[in-house]
């Protein structure tokens, strides 16, 4: 559960703005700057060194060289070094309250919550508004399913930055989770109608730590919004606008999800997961999106092979495994079958994520093989033979 | 409202006693929010095929009435259509009514509603537009409920207490939000909304059942008893019945869990005429086959469980199977076929008693 719910934290703070301490004069010289970090995050770990090992360098100099050479890191996934960077530079610059939000996010992808939030009160100690600290609370708390609060501190950070294009994004994405799509597409609206070099400024992380095109991510945040209300020919469009803007991996993808739940447009979702699949896309979601296109069409050893790649990439995929677990029954292989669905089962128990164990307890409660109507808290052997029950029942969904 | 609905129907009862031939009902037939509550009781004196010809369908909506108007005569029709089982019809005269009137708030939810078996995207589309409309729509903001529960969204329990707070006396609201609780095992809430709507509006077979099946769960069996009994005095209700045979089977009433049983089932031959369907099938027979069983009809016992193992399907014989290895039987193999190792195992458990006493069969 910490998992799945920690991912908009991954997402929000992976690479923050401008702070207080940006005016150094060493900066530009030195390639050693938010500037250069922002545009090309891998460059920057040089020039920072040799400020950081300059005997003469002061210690203000140090803290905020480090701090440039670790989000350098960060940005560049390299996230064990960027913590160690941004510790040492804690040490140097304690005021420096934009360190202290990246810090957060490095604890966040961790799995270290508690660490995470701490390192977020101190920045917010040094500056109760700090536009980055103030969106991350609102991440926490929208994660924590208090979604009304969560656009209150959105909405305190686009206060101090009306064109925070996280702020904007998870507000956007919040409304719609509200249900209250007016107000997400005008977030919506607005973040597309940043200018991509600036949005892409504030660069875009996504859970994996790899860097997307943040203009993409605003079309297909756009798109939607506009799939949730049913306007299917405008979200199309916003994909279009984006594999038109840039035929990458992620809005191929993007598009491809979309059309590959459409009835009637499954062949052009297939031509666009496999061209994103070509271009080295690790979305888990894609390989899944793929597999039940190959199940609509009954070619099960592809699906079989897409579920495979989905599971590969995201090992705590409780739908790609179900479905995985359903091919390997369609092709009589009942004991693989039987160890998919366990698995799944067994995750779905293990991390708490009640939704995904519902639907395999309901699948198996329609058929009689199991009756209560608690979902399990156990792995027992009255649930193992339930599943194999299920497994050996194709009609058993 | 029901409780108004009520003296209206009473006071409506004094003045034109002997003149009415309608019954009069105390609440909406179709129910004001979430799935529609009973589809037909429309007067239509012809044949199926004639009725769905459309030989009992209101005249058209006038054409030339204003927009508005016309938009709401159209929901009108649409409920008369309802009532004589013409849904497809029903949805059609609704998109003609939005077409007339996009603001149409009753016109929307309707629709919404009678998308709820199937198409819940597109219903939940509907009502979210009736919420944009109007805010403080109960109905609207209880149907989201039920919607969003359907699709395992987060956000449903909060719907339907928006939906109370607004009108805590909607029934339908009230058997949504139970219906929620109970998904979630707060079974002691639900039955607590469920109280409340039977307190309003007492011969709602569905709320009654509702009960009935949480106190079941919660061990309140003779409560739940008398729901069930409630709910028959109302209507023929397979559910009802199987609940009450098992309370008798529970308190050693066998001779009265066989009544209700054999009204659900056809008495033991070679052959049923109609098999019950679903998960309900073997856990039916296997309950009679119990009470034949307890009351020293071993023979007719013997021929339920044949019933289940001949005609249930690979699936029958997998719900007995697994039944049987829960029960002691750890060696019966798990394999959805019929076998002499399965037919000795239920003979032993059934008829032998090896499984114990109780009727149903636990989780």
């Amino acid at each position: 559960m910490i998992r799945r719910s920690l991912s908009r934290l991954l997402l929000m703070a992976g690479v923050v703005g401008a702070g207080p301490a940006a005016s150094f004069a060493t900066e530009a010289a030195a390639g050693c700057s938010l500037a250069q970090v922002e545009m090309l995050p891998d460059t920057v770990t040089e020039p920072c060194s040799k400020i950081i090992n300059e005997k003469a360098t002061s210690p203000a100099e140090r803290g905020y060289a480090l701090f440039i050479r670790g989000k350098g890191y960060h940005n560049t996934k390299r996230f064990d070094l960027a913590r160690q960077d941004y510790d040492d530079a804690i040490v140097l610059t304690p005021t420096n309250e934009e360190l202290f939000v990246s810090r957060a996010n490095i604890a966040f992808r961790g799995g270290r919550f508690e660490e995470g939030v701490s390192f977020l009160q101190r920045a917010l100690a040094l500056n109760p508004s700090n536009g980055h600290a103030l969106r991350t609370m609102g991440s926490l708390l929208a994660d924590s399913g208090q979604r009304e609060e969560a656009n209150r501190y959105y909405s305190m950070a686009l206060g101090a930055d009306r064109s925070d294009a996280y702020a904007l994004l998870s507000r956007s994405q919040n409304y719609a989770k509200l249900r209250r799509f007016d107000e997400a597409l005008k977030d919506a609206d607005d973040l597309v109608a940043i200018a991509p070099s600036d949005i892409n400024r504030q660069g875009y992380l996504d859970e994996r730590g790899d860097h997307i095109d943040f203009h993409v991510v605003a079309l297909k945040n756009r798109a939607d919004v506009y799939n949730a209300i049913g306007q299917f020919d405008r979200a199309e469009q916003n994909l279009n606008d984006a594999v038109a803007y840039s035929r990458s991996a992620p809005s191929l993808a993007a598009r491809g999800k979309f059309l590959a739940y459409k009835t009637g447009r499954e062949k052009e979702a297939l031509s666009d997961l496999d061209e994103a699949i070509a271009l080295g896309s690790v979305d888990s979601e894609a390989y899944y999106a793929k597999g039940i296109v190959h199940l609509k069409f009954n070619t099960f050893q592809d699906a079989l092979v897409a579920f495979d790649g989905a599971v590969k990439i995201d090992p705590w995929f409780v739908s790609a495994l179900r479905m995985r677990a359903r091919v390997h029954r369609e092709l009589d292989q009942t004991d693989l079958a039987v160890a998919d669905m366990t698995q799944a089962v067994a995750r779905g128990i293990g991390a708490g994520r009640t939704a995904a164990l519902r639907d395999t307890m309901s699948a198996l409660s329609r058929a009689g093989y199991w009756r209560s109507s608690d979902n399990p808290t156990d792995l027992t052997p009255a649930l193992e033979d339930a599943i194999r029950a299920c497994m050996l029942d194709k009609r058993c969904n | 409202m029901s409780f108004w609905m009520n003296r209206l129907c009473a006071v409506a009862a004094v003045l034109t006693a002997g003149l009415l031939v309608a019954p009069c009902f105390a609440y909406d037939r179709l129910g004001t929010a979430g799935p529609i509550r009973s589809f037909g009781g429309g007067a239509c004196t012809v044949d199926f095929p004639a009725r769905m010809r459309g030989e009992c369908d209101s005249p058209p909506v006038d054409s030339t009435l204003p927009p508005e108007r016309r938009s709401q005569e159209r929901v009108e029709r649409a409920r008369r259509l309802i009532s004589v089982i013409r849904v497809e019809q029903a949805v059609h005269e609704l998109d003609e009514a939005i077409a007339d009137d996009p603001l149409n708030r009753s016109a929307l939810l309707l629709r919404g509603r009678l998308k709820i078996p199937g198409k819940l995207e597109e219903a939940i589309r509907d009502v979210d537009q009736v919420l944009r409309i109007g805010p403080e729509d109960s109905d609207a903001w209880a149907t989201r409920a039920y919607i969003l529960s359907g699709l395992n969204k987060n956000g449903s329990l909060p719907d339907a207490t928006k939906a109370l707070a607004i009108n805590p006396q909607n029934v339908d609201a009230l058997w949504i939000r139970a219906t929620i609780l109970t998904r979630m095992g707060s079974l002691a809430e639900a039955e607590q909304d469920l109280n409340s709507a039977i307190a309003l509006e007492p011969d709602n077979p569905g709320t009654l059942l509702s009960r009935a099946q949480i106190r079941m769960q919660i061990g309140k069996t003779a409560e739940a008893r008398n729901d069930a009994t409630a709910v028959l005095a109302i209507r023929r209700d397979r559910s009802a019945l199987q609940i009450r045979a098992i309370v008798e089977a529970i308190s050693g009433d066998y001779a009265g869990a066989l009544d209700d049983l054999n009204a659900i089932l056809d008495s033991p031959k070679d052959q049923p005429v109609a098999v019950p369907v679903g998960r309900d099938f073997v856990e039916l027979y296997v309950q009679r086959a119990l009470a034949f069983a307890r009351t020293g009809k071993p023979a007719e016992a013997k021929r339920d469980l044949d019933t289940i193992v001949r005609f249930g399907g690979a699936r029958a014989v997998l719900q007995l199977q697994l039944y049987l290895r829960n029960h002691g039987f750890t060696d019966v193999k798990l394999d959805g076929a019929r076998s002499d190792q399965l037919d000795d195992a239920l003979q032993a458990c059934f008829i032998d008693d090896a499984c114990g006493r109780g009727i149903s069969i636990p989780g």
